[in-house]
């Protein structure tokens, strides 16, 4: 058994044309006849639309694996998924019979798979997440002549190598080379050259160059010009029998190192979004100058680096990701520490807390502070923005206002400040909406203010019935002239106070309707006897349930107050 | 890899499509019969010389129309089919069913 290629992606339908492609690229290296390719396409094309659209059939897409192998004269295309097994009572058989209109609703794909393959094997997982894998095989009539067969045996080990390089996880320096030397090796040419796209710079620079003088460290071309610039600029193949004399040959580099160029194979190497990344060529065949299966293989073999440099940069990327990630992480924990590690525990009030950030770091803050004086002091806070700018913005604005209630600033004064301070200290036209309440626990007195912040919710056991917080005041880091007016309320016994950002409020479900005030209310009327902590947990759980995973879109913060019943 | 463009005649519309009709190049394809039908074309010819590939999802379209002109007095004749393509329709017997002809002549010449 040979390994020809491998190919893992997601199972969505842009990457359709990638698996023709792959499949094209297959063909091209078994020179499999046009009829043959074309129904291998089918058929993978076709088990590939029915993982996209039945393995999948809702988020979280999965990937796909497909595999294609050598087998004593038959050619075997693995398709794996990891997704909803098929069940095989589902599945009706196709009938010839039915009228056409039906005929095309389903199971189509499923009869030419069958029709089109030698034979086709399947096993199915039995839940969501076993490797499902179909595999499809057709059989190839190999071309009568000896030689034919052992230069395709030849060809086929090429790629193997290469597979295995790939496979093997080396160094993509070291693969490429192992790619430029076994294409040498194979075509019989005295030496190869393996250019890159350098899409800054508009030219094509040589990442492998095979060359005994060591005199030239690096060949540039403008893309355009020359052989490997005009490959680059067009896709074209260039198979040139006579190099001495082409209009596009450029002397210069031969007359640099005393090489003499006599025939020249060049192809274009392409990602698999068919954008053409880099060029390879040849040199001098040995016996001849190139022939048009030189042209294929070598065609088929750029193709096979071009996936390896595309895998390579991916993996590049991934490592780059992951150090984001970490970097975030970091953040993260910093942004935690700025936050109270404990909800305060004040005699005949339960108090109770969530803090969700929608990113791995969030705008939203809230903070709890004894005062001087014995109040407590408490503080929500929505930025604008998410993410870190947004929590950087925060951390600015946690030191402005911790500052403030160490130097006893009342509410108003306390917003006033941390305005001024914020739009002295930072130019991003970031700002924020602050609700800030300083609440003597002996009498149940809250004093407290607002810089546009959505106005807390009182629910007055006594009336039973619930009233907005509302104090005036706009954001701060907006206006440096605006004003906080200050208020005082009451909390008597059994009151709750529900303090919250709009993260909470503003969740929407499938139907685009919002959770909405009213129902924060009501939600909080009727399960006011829950304890503080559970009743936070009982209101995320929820919005939740309302936006039917859905999923928010904004932090979330959400403090509740209980004044307890008065024990004797 | 798909294009498809139209040819106003005076009892037809005659498409000439190039290409792979895969599932993209179906999305292609139904968009435009589906503007040939909202312009009141219901008689069309799909010159398909230049159509090497047609999946599962190309037929789908291609027999949704055949039903859309169909029911308006018109129909959906096909020319000059790749004997690859060709194989497929037998497969699933669409070939027993759509209007197939040798050349885009002979499915103009055919429409009453």
């Amino acid at each position: 058994m040979t390994q020809l290629a491998e190919l893992r992606l997601a199972a969505i339908r842009d990457n359709l044309r990638t698996i023709a492609y792959f499949i094209q690229g297959v063909g091209h290296r078994l020179q499999l006849s046009d009829e043959t390719l074309f129904e291998l396409e089918l058929a993978v094309e076709e088990a590939a639309t029915n993982i996209i659209s039945h393995a999948y059939p809702e988020p979280p897409i999965g990937d796909m694996h497909l595999q294609a192998n050598w087998i004593g004269n038959t050619v075997q295309i693995t398709l794996t998924d990891w997704g909803m097994p098929l069940d095989p009572a589902k599945v009706k058989p196709f009938d010839l019979g039915a009228p056409v209109e039906s005929r095309i609703k389903g199971g189509m794909g499923l009869h030419f798979i069958h029709e089109l393959m030698d034979d086709v094997h399947r096993a199915s997982g039995d839940f969501m997440g076993d490797a499902n894998k179909l595999t499809l095989v057709k059989n190839i009539k190999r071309g009568s002549s000896q030689r034919q067969a052992r230069r395709m045996s030849q060809e086929i080990s090429a790629i193997q190598t290469v597979s295995e390089g790939i496979a093997a996880g080396i160094d993509l320096d070291d693969l490429l080379n192992l790619i430029v030397n076994k294409l040498v090796d194979t075509i019989d040419a005295d030496r190869g050259t393996l250019y890159l796209v350098d899409d800054e710079t508009d030219e094509v620079w040589s990442k492998i160059l095979q060359e005994d003088t060591a005199i030239l460290p690096e060949i540039r071309i403008n893309i355009g010009e020359g052989i490997a610039g005009h490959v680059a600029a067009t896709g074209e193949i260039l198979n040139i029998a006579e190099a001495q004399g082409h209009p596009l040959f450029n002397p210069n580099i031969d007359e640099i190192t005393g090489y003499r160029t006599r025939t020249i194979l060049a192809v274009p190497m392409r990602n698999p979004q068919q954008k053409i990344i880099g060029v390879v060529q040849l040199l001098n065949r040995r016996g001849g100058p190139f022939l048009r299966r030189d042209e294929r293989l070598l065609s088929a073999m750029a193709a096979q680096a071009a996936i390896s440099i595309e895998n390579a940069r991916l993996y590049a990327q991934e490592l780059e990701q992951q150090l984001i990630n970490r970097e975030l992480e970091t953040a993260r924990s910093i942004q935690l520490s700025f936050l109270p590690e404990e909800v305060p525990d004040a005699e005949g009030w339960d108090i109770g807390v969530f803090w969700a950030p929608i990113h791995n770091v969030a705008g939203d803050f809230y903070d709890f502070y004894w005062l001087a004086d014995g109040r407590l002091a408490f503080i929500i806070a929505d930025v604008s923005g998410k993410g870190i700018p947004a929590a950087l913005f925060m951390a600015l604005s946690v030191t402005v206002l911790r500052f403030g209630m160490q130097l006893s600033l009342s509410p108003a004064e306390l917003l006033d400040r941390a305005n001024n301070l914020i739009l002295e200290n930072q130019r991003s036209r970031m700002f924020a909406t602050i609700f800030v309440g300083y609440l003597d626990t002996e009498t149940g007195e809250m004093q407290f203010a607002s810089a546009g912040h959505n106005p807390p919710i009182r629910y007055c056991a006594a009336d039973n019935i619930c009233i907005d917080v509302v104090a005036s005041g706009v954001a701060v880091g907006v206006f440096s002239s605006a004003t906080f007016d200050e208020s005082m309320v009451t909390l008597e016994s059994e009151d709750v106070l529900i303090i919250y950002t709009d993260g909470i409020t503003e969740i929407i479900n499938p139907h685009e309707e919002d959770y909405g005030e009213d129902r924060l209310r009501r939600f909080i009327m009727d399960n006011r006897h829950m304890p503080a902590q559970e009743l936070t947990e009982a209101v995320i759980d929820d919005i939740n349930a309302f936006s039917e995973e859905e999923g928010s879109f904004d932090d979330e913060t959400l403090i509740i107050i209980k004044r307890l019943k008065k024990t004797v | 890899m798909f294009s498809i463009t139209a040819k106003q005649l005076e009892n037809a519309s005659v498409l000439t499509l190039a290409g792979r009709v895969d599932n993209l190049g179906a999305i292609a394809m139904e968009e435009e019969l589906k503007a040939q039908v909202e312009q009141g074309h219901f008689e069309l010819v799909l010159d398909m010389t230049e159509v090497r590939y047609m999946n599962s999802a190309g037929m789908r379209v291609l027999t949704e129309f055949r039903t859309t002109l169909r029911s308006n007095g018109g129909d959906l004749r096909l020319a000059c089919l790749h004997p690859r393509v060709l194989h497929v329709f037998q497969i699933i017997g669409f070939d027993k069913f759509l209007s197939l002809y040798n050349t885009v002549d002979d499915a103009l010449h055919n429409i009453k």
